[in-house]
C-alpha cells in the first residue's frame, strides 16, 4: 500500500468520507470531522505512519491538502 | 488497586512524588519515575521498590522549565507503546515565602513554567496516548495554597490556581473519552521544602494545625493512588483537599 493509499484510507475511516469526498474537504467540512474527529483522525494518522505530530502540526492540519502537505515533513512519500 | 496499570510520575525524586512511586509499586503499577538528572541515591531506590514488588521503575530525566526537554522526554514514553493508564504531575516548585512587590517578574515566570505550563504540557502530549486507549487517569498535585487566604507567595498560589481550574477544564473535555482528570490539594506535608522552616515557625505552624501535626506524603499518595485506580471511577474534575482540616493562618509564620 503507498502512502497516499494509506493516507486516504485512514481519512475515510475516521471521518466516515468516501475517497470521491476526500479532494477539497476542510476541517469542520464533514458531520464528523470536528473536533473530537479531528484528533481521531490525528491518532489514527500516528499509529498508521508509526509518528507524532507536533502540536502545531494538529492545529495546521485543516483541511485534506494541508495534510498531505503536513505528513511530508514526517517522511511521508506522495 | 493498582496491579499492572502503568504511571507516568513527575516529581519522582522526593517528597510526594516519591511516596506516590513507592505507594504505587506497593500495589502492582509499573512507573516511569520523572525526575531533573540522574541520582544514585534515587537510582539504588527505584532498584530496591522494584526487585521487593516485581514491577519495573524506569527513570526518565526531564527538566521541566525547558519545554523541548519536556517533549523529548515524554515522547520517549510514547515511543515504548505501552498503555498509559496514570499520570501523576506532583513536580513542581515552591516560592520563598515574600511578597509580590520583593518578587522578580522573572521569577514569577519561573515558577508558573514548571508549576503550570510544564503540566499542560504533558498533558498535552501524554492524553495523545490515553485518547486512543480510550481512558486514563490525570492527578494534578496542587495545594490550599490556591485558596489564596494569605499574603505572600502569590507566583505559587496563583500558579496552584490555575493548576485547578485546569484540573477542571480539563475534566469536561477528556470526560468524553474516558480520561479523567482530578486534582490533590495537600496542606502544608513534611517534605524537604517544610523541613527548611525554622524550628520556631513549625511550632507556631503546627498550633494552628486542626490536626496539630504536619501531613506526611504517604498520605498524600494514597489519596493519589485511590484516584489513579478504578475505585475512584467517577470522580472528574475534582479537587480533593488532603490537609488534615486545615489550619488557622493568623498562626502562619510572618512575612519576611
Amino acid at each position: 500500500m503507498t502512502d497516499l493509499e494509506k493516507y486516504n484510507t485512514v481519512f475515510c475511516e475516521s471521518i466516515n468520507v468516501t475517497e470521491g469526498q476526500l479532494a477539497g474537504l476542510k476541517y469542520q467540512g464533514t458531520e464528523l470531522w470536528d473536533s473530537v474527529g479531528h484528533m481521531t483522525l490525528i491518532a489514527a494518522l500516528e499509529d498508521a505512519f508509526d509518528i507524532m505530530f507536533d502540536t502545531d502540526d494538529i492545529i495546521d492540519f485543516s483541511s485534506y491538502e494541508k495534510g498531505l502537505e503536513i505528513l511530508k515533513k514526517y517522511n511521508a512519500e506522495f | 488497586m493498582l496491579k499492572g496499570r502503568n504511571a507516568i510520575i513527575t516529581g519522582a525524586r522526593s517528597g510526594i512524588g516519591l511516596a506516590t512511586v513507592r505507594i504505587f509499586a506497593q500495589q502492582g503499577a509499573n512507573c516511569w519515575a520523572v525526575v531533573h538528572r540522574e541520582d544514585d541515591v534515587f537510582l539504588d531506590e527505584i532498584q530496591t521498590l522494584q526487585e521487593e514488588n516485581h514491577v519495573w521503575i524506569k527513570p526518565v530525566y526531564i527538566d521541566l522549565s525547558e519545554s523541548e526537554s519536556i517533549k523529548t522526554g515524554i515522547k520517549e514514553i510514547i515511543k515504548e507503546k505501552q498503555p498509559i493508564d496514570v499520570l501523576v504531575n506532583a513536580a513542581g516548585i515552591v516560592s520563598p515565602n515574600r511578597l509580590f512587590s520583593m518578587t522578580t517578574m522573572q521569577y514569577i515566570r519561573k515558577v508558573m513554567d514548571v508549576n503550570f505550563f510544564s503540566i499542560l504540557e504533558i498533558i498535552q502530549l501524554v492524553t495523545r496516548v490515553m485518547q486512543r486507549q480510550r481512558k486514563g487517569s490525570i492527578i494534578n498535585i496542587a495545594s490550599i495554597a490556591a485558596d489564596c487566604e494569605d499574603t505572600s507567595q502569590l507566583e505559587y498560589a496563583t500558579s496552584k490556581a490555575a493548576l485547578v481550574c485546569a484540573t477542571k477544564k480539563l475534566a469536561r473535555e477528556f470526560g468524553t473519552m474516558g480520561i479523567r482528570v482530578n486534582a490533590v490539594s495537600p496542606g502544608l506535608t513534611a517534605t524537604k521544602m517544610v523541613s527548611e522552616i525554622e524550628e520556631d515557625a513549625m511550632a507556631k505552624i503546627n498550633s494552628g494545625l486542626a490536626m496539630k501535626r504536619l501531613g506526611n506524603p504517604e498520605e498524600i499518595a494514597r489519596v493519589i493512588a485511590f484516584l489513579a485506580s478504578d475505585q475512584s471511577s467517577f470522580i472528574n474534575g475534582e479537587n480533593i483537599k488532603v490537609d488534615g482540616g486545615g489550619f488557622d493562618l493568623r498562626l502562619m509564620v510572618s512575612n519576611k
